[in-house]
């Protein structure tokens, strides 16, 4: 039998990577990279068969290299072609596979959801790290920009009167936002912040919700704990991509 | 329609009826990328110039980020020059310059994605910041990947694709960089195949219709690098 946990084990510096299969999807991927877990919900959310290489990023292997330039995950290898940067493997996935429909079909709807895809990138996830900064202002500067997304994300859902930022069913933009909200309470472990307080931003705290009970979110999920520790290991140099897995059977 | 780049205290001319607008400004190369879509496909549109150092308080209002090009039409408004030229390509094109072969359109756009690696050194020769040689040197190497990766008549294959006119507004802009930083930015025995898709794309009508003169690049740029308010309107009539 095939042993699945051994094989989630990140592949580092100097290992052989097994060739892909044509017809498998292979996506590269690193077990809490919220970038990577984008793509892993719409994997998931779309059925789509395919197989996961998790990769050492800090002792990053030749042929991973070589195969992507930017050295970052996702990347997804299939049918003898090679796709990364989030985004794109993402809008790969949705062209490639087109049921269940993630993104509008209206091309003014589907841009509109580009655009809050790209402003959520540029100033929700930037700030989120902003967080874990030693330095007390870039924090508040941080919580300060956090706070007016939040307030507008919550405008957005309760003007809509939806369930999900795409509609009435989940969508890219869903999917784009949740790896961030996922690690909120990891961040509060971690430094104390309370980014979402239980009486604030309640049409956002009903989404969460509704994003809980997905399928795809509770297959790609982590315990909270394993993310604080998997921040705290890169905050001490040595990350630890492999927590939560068994230990390997010593030989 | 008046194509004097609008400032602050301005007015928004009135939008009417169907009207695709761009907003834009004339020697920016990201509006510029929109500008060639509309011209490929010669797609009916007016233009709306924005001083973009004096911003017009309503173009904040379409654009909280205040950059163009900005795409409205009706009800609707797009920004950000990907998002725009996809959804022209889509809505006007049947996606010929992106294709709609899922495969395809993700190279072309990890293409686009990877020249950002050339857009970084050319505005630090530009700025004219740190070592020169250096800032060449950079410059050079960031070219020398896409030399490689050129293997037809465009980056886009036989036919010019999206991320052809991606690319083209710094390789307009190149000559003007030469004549500021002394140094030949892309000398033919080191980039042979992309100056050839120079000559190409120069061939092309969208091109044409779009591109500005290396003289009247330089003109608007001279005050620019001296953090002067920019003459938007240099070269009009």
């Amino acid at each position: 039998m095939v042993d699945t946990k051994m094989s989630e084990r990140c592949l580092r510096q100097g290992s052989i990577l097994a060739p892909a299969t044509f017809d498998l999807l292979r996506l590269y991927s690193m077990r809490f990279c919220p970038f990577a877990q984008r793509t892993r919900l719409v994997l998931a959310h779309k059925n789509i068969p395919h197989e996961v290489v998790n990769v050492d990023l800090k002792y990053k292997p030749t042929w991973f290299l070589e195969m992507a330039p930017y050295g970052l995950v996702p990347v997804i290898e299939y049918k003898g072609k090679v796709i990364y940067e989030s985004s794109i493997c993402d809008e790969f996935l949705e062209e490639s596979f087109p049921e269940p429909r993630l993104l509008p079909s209206c091309p003014f709807e589907k841009a509109k959801s580009k655009l809050l895809m790209h402003d959520y990138d540029k100033n929700l996830v930037q700030s989120f790290y902003k967080l874990l900064s030693r330095d007390p202002e870039k924090r508040a500067k941080g919580l300060m920009s956090i706070a007016e997304k939040l307030q507008q994300y919550d405008s957005i859902l309760k003007r809509q009167k939806t369930s999900f930022f795409q509609g009435d069913t989940c969508g890219m933009v869903d999917f784009h936002f949740w790896p961030w909200f996922e690690r909120f309470p990891s961040m509060t472990q971690l430094t104390g912040i309370e980014i979402l307080t239980s009486s604030s931003h309640p049409s956002l705290r009903k989404w969460i919700r509704n994003m809980e009970n997905l399928e795809a979110v509770k297959k790609t999920k982590y315990p909270i704990e394993w993310y604080t520790e998997f921040t705290m290991s890169l905050a001490q140099r040595e990350p630890n991509y492999d927590i939560g897995l068994q230990a390997e059977a010593k030989l | 329609m008046s194509e004097k780049a609008l400032a602050t205290g301005s007015t928004c001319p009135p939008l009417k009826g169907n009207t695709l607008r761009l907003y834009s400004m004339r020697f920016c190369p990201y509006a510029e990328r929109t500008r060639l879509v509309l011209a490929h496909y010669n797609i009916p549109h007016e233009v709306v110039n924005v001083n973009l150092k004096q911003k017009p308080e309503w173009f904040l209002e379409k654009n909280p980020l205040g950059l163009v090009p900005v795409l409205e039409q009706g009800d609707n408004i797009i920004y950000e020059s990907a998002i725009c030229d996809e959804y022209l390509d889509e809505v006007y094109g049947k996606q010929s310059l992106l294709t709609s072969e899922p495969f395809e359109r993700a190279r072309q756009k990890i293409l686009g994605e990877r020249f950002n690696k050339v857009i970084s050194p050319f505005y630090s020769l530009l700025r004219q910041s740190g070592d020169l040689n250096e800032a060449v040197n950079s410059l050079h190497k960031a070219l020398d990947v896409f030399e490689e990766l050129l293997t037809g008549k465009f980056f886009g294959g036989n036919t010019v694709g999206l991320v052809d006119y991606h690319m083209w507004p710094w390789f307009e802009r190149f000559p003007l960089l030469s004549g500021l930083s002394g140094a030949d930015i892309l000398p033919a025995n080191r980039f042979p195949k992309l100056n050839a898709w120079v000559a190409h794309m120069k061939a092309l009508p969208a091109v044409k219709t779009a591109e500005i003169s290396t003289e009247l690049h330089g003109k608007f740029i001279e005050k620019h690098l001296k953090n002067e308010i920019p003459d938007y309107d240099i070269g009009m009539a």
